[in-house]
């Protein structure tokens, strides 16, 4: 016998597959009405449409440049143009510690005369960018598995599986939110939070590790939500918002929310340098803000901005004074000096 | 040089071009990347091999592979081997339900597959049914193993198909009436002479298996990470191309290593079966 095994089927099919997924990303083309181009990249979704309706559209208007959108947002991609020296996007919405960690390196430093930022929350905004809508990584109850007097309604209560038997579902990376709620629960006070004594938050994560699931996009703790698929949450306010919206049963609560909020930023070598500030200048203000706010459930970074809310946007609302005075503002200086160390840490630990 | 082999000579070469400008070189300066960044040398190297999380996450990364190469072979040579047996309009009704699940989109049965493990989900229904109460199945190794091996088992079943095929099953009938009952026939005729296509198909999900990486992100929790998602999150999350690089080139190291173990087991027992098919040692 002895004929060579032909598994030339599979192998052709694997090999289609491969071709197929070598379409190249979009590239920006030149040339416009006199007002200049810029490339804007967020997170896609109904989230970048309603940034295009309240910030980028009104811009366009404004000082007749085109836009064009693309993303995701990719760490990595930013990485790659600058260090190619072909920077194919102009602005860009990334975590708040992103421009922190990499101000001057890889985002460019901002033109802050044009821009009043006494009215976002304190720590909101760097030399590098500006805060445009603010959302609270928060605990959220499942109000199906917890009713009448035992519904828990602190962070302790979070950790407390004694009392509050059920699955408890947080982000799956460091950066996210758990370390310092995990702190917050065990007694630290807010203003010792930094430096985060991770050892000590890993210590009280642990009492709860077996009732532990992770999401790893906002959508999944979205879908978890609106399944009933967990009994409690650590999951940002929007998402909270839209699940309940679509039918989720669920509370939130309060105490030690964590603000977080989207943040532009100017890439190192944007061709389109002047159109970006211009458009951070645009978005930096409380009229465009206050828009988004009224079209996706954030809350405007500047406090003085007044959006239309309905009910349920107004439950789920951030920016009101009752939360904001129970919120915690993260310090993104700590993260941006320490994520590395931070999420190789929290892969050691989530992984065993 | 005859003229038919000359023209599949040059018939290769775009083939080969599309291979070394879209696989070799982008991974040729991946794993470049390792040895220079943030010096020259072998520091990532070094660096993650005395890590223990990336030790862990290897180790498990082959036990999972193991594990679904082993439950595939269970489930794919019955299946390959009544393929071998039954009328062609039966053969064609049993590939389609090979094919059709091999030609659905890997997210869409991974997304399928959540859906069916999750918390009070149908399995966990019928689990309870059968007196199991409250059993989730995602977030386990077991979700895990299912899902990946219902995505890998085509290929155990195609390979092995094309191999059990050619085998002359004369020979069975000529073993039975030597002496030898059904089940000596077939151990000892039949299998040895199906063992290369096995191996063949074993090595393929194999390696498949090992990079892995949708699958256990969204039906496992990070206990049963793989090592592709932990390359993933250092790409995405610290920007580490040199870690990830070095991480990478372990992988593909150990996965080449382990392709030539396969292959210089297959050697000698290639040779055996030829062996003993042409009259050489039997019992």
């Amino acid at each position: 016998m002895s004929q060579t095994t032909r598994m030339m089927l599979p192998v052709a099919a694997v090999a289609a597959l491969a071709l197929a997924a070598c379409s190249s990303g979009s590239a920006p083309e030149g040339g416009d009405g006199g007002g200049g181009s810029l490339v804007f990249a967020s997170y896609g979704s109904a989230y970048q449409d309603a940034q295009n309706e309240a910030f980028l559209d009104p811009w366009a208007a404004e000082s007749g440049a085109t836009v064009q959108n693309d993303g995701p947002t990719s760490y990595p991609k930013i990485q790659q143009m600058v260090e190619s020296g072909n920077t194919i996007w102009d602005v860009v919405d990334t975590e708040p510690y992103f421009p922190v960690a990499n101000c001057g390196t890889l985002v460019e430093e901002i033109d802050f005369t044009n821009i009043d930022t006494s009215n976002y929350p304190e720590g909101t905004w760097s030399d590098c960018s500006i805060p445009i809508a603010q959302y609270s990584t928060m605990m959220i109850v499942n109000s199906d598995t917890y009713s009448g007097s035992a519904v828990p309604s602190t962070p302790a209560d979070f950790f407390d599986v004694e009392q509050f038997p059920g699955t408890r579902m947080v982000p799956g990376w460091a950066g996210a939110g758990a370390l310092e709620f995990a702190l917050l629960a065990d007694g630290v006070a807010p203003e010792d939070l930094y430096p985060l004594d991770t050892e000590r938050a890993y210590a009280k994560l642990d009492t709860i590790r077996d009732d532990l699931t992770f999401w790893n996009t906002s959508s999944e703790s979205q879908q978890a939500m609106e399944d009933g698929s967990a009994d409690m949450w650590l999951a940002w306010s929007g998402r909270g918002y839209e699940a309940e919206k679509n039918g989720a049963s669920i509370t939130p609560v309060w105490e030690d929310n964590l603000l977080a909020w989207a943040s532009l930023s100017i890439v190192k070598g944007s061709k389109n340098l002047e159109q970006a500030q211009s458009f951070i200048e645009f978005a930096a203000q409380a009229e465009p803000q206050a828009r988004f706010a009224e079209l996706q459930p954030y809350a405007p970074a500047d406090l003085s901005a007044k959006p239309e809310l309905d009910e349920l946007q107004e439950k789920w609302n951030v920016a009101k004074e009752d939360v904001q005075s129970q919120s915690i503002v993260t310090n993104v200086q700590w993260w941006a000096d320490n994520s590395a160390d931070a999420e190789a840490e929290w892969t050691a630990w989530s992984t065993s | 040089m005859r003229p038919s082999r000359l023209f599949s000579s040059v018939a290769v070469v775009p083939a080969l071009v599309i291979i070394l400008i879209f696989f070799l070189l982008p991974i040729g300066v991946i794993i470049a990347r390792s040895f220079t960044d943030p010096e020259p040398g072998l520091g990532q190297y070094a660096a993650a091999l005395a890590d223990p999380t990336t030790l862990r996450v290897l180790g498990r990364t082959f036990v999972t592979a193991i594990i679904t190469v082993v439950v595939c072979i269970g489930l794919g040579y019955p299946f390959a081997y009544l393929l071998t047996l039954v009328g062609p309009t039966a053969r064609t009704l049993l590939m389609v339900l090979v094919l059709v699940p091999f030609w659905t989109s890997l997210m869409a049965r991974t997304f399928a597959w959540i859906s069916l493990l999750q918390r009070d989900g149908p399995v966990s229904a019928v689990l309870g049914f059968f007196g199991a109460e409250n059993v989730t199945l995602r977030g386990t190794l077991t979700g895990v193993v299912l899902a990946i091996v219902q995505i890998l088992l085509p290929y155990m079943i195609l390979t092995l198909y094309t191999a059990l095929a050619s085998i002359d099953r004369r020979q069975l009938a000529a073993a039975q009436s030597l002496g030898a009952n059904r089940y000596k026939a077939f151990w000892q005729v039949y299998l040895p002479q199906s063992l290369p296509g096995l191996f063949a198909a074993s090595s393929l999900v194999f390696i498949l298996a090992l990079g892995f990486y949708i699958t256990p992100q969204l039906i496992g929790s990070p206990k049963e990470a793989m090592i592709a998602q932990v390359i993933g999150q250092r790409v995405e999350k610290i920007v580490d191309f040199a870690g990830a690089g070095a991480l990478s080139g372990i992988l593909l190291l150990a996965t080449l290593g382990l392709f030539c173990v396969v292959i210089l087991a297959v050697a000698p027992l290639r040779r055996g079966i030829s062996q003993m098919v042409n009259g050489g040692e039997t019992r």
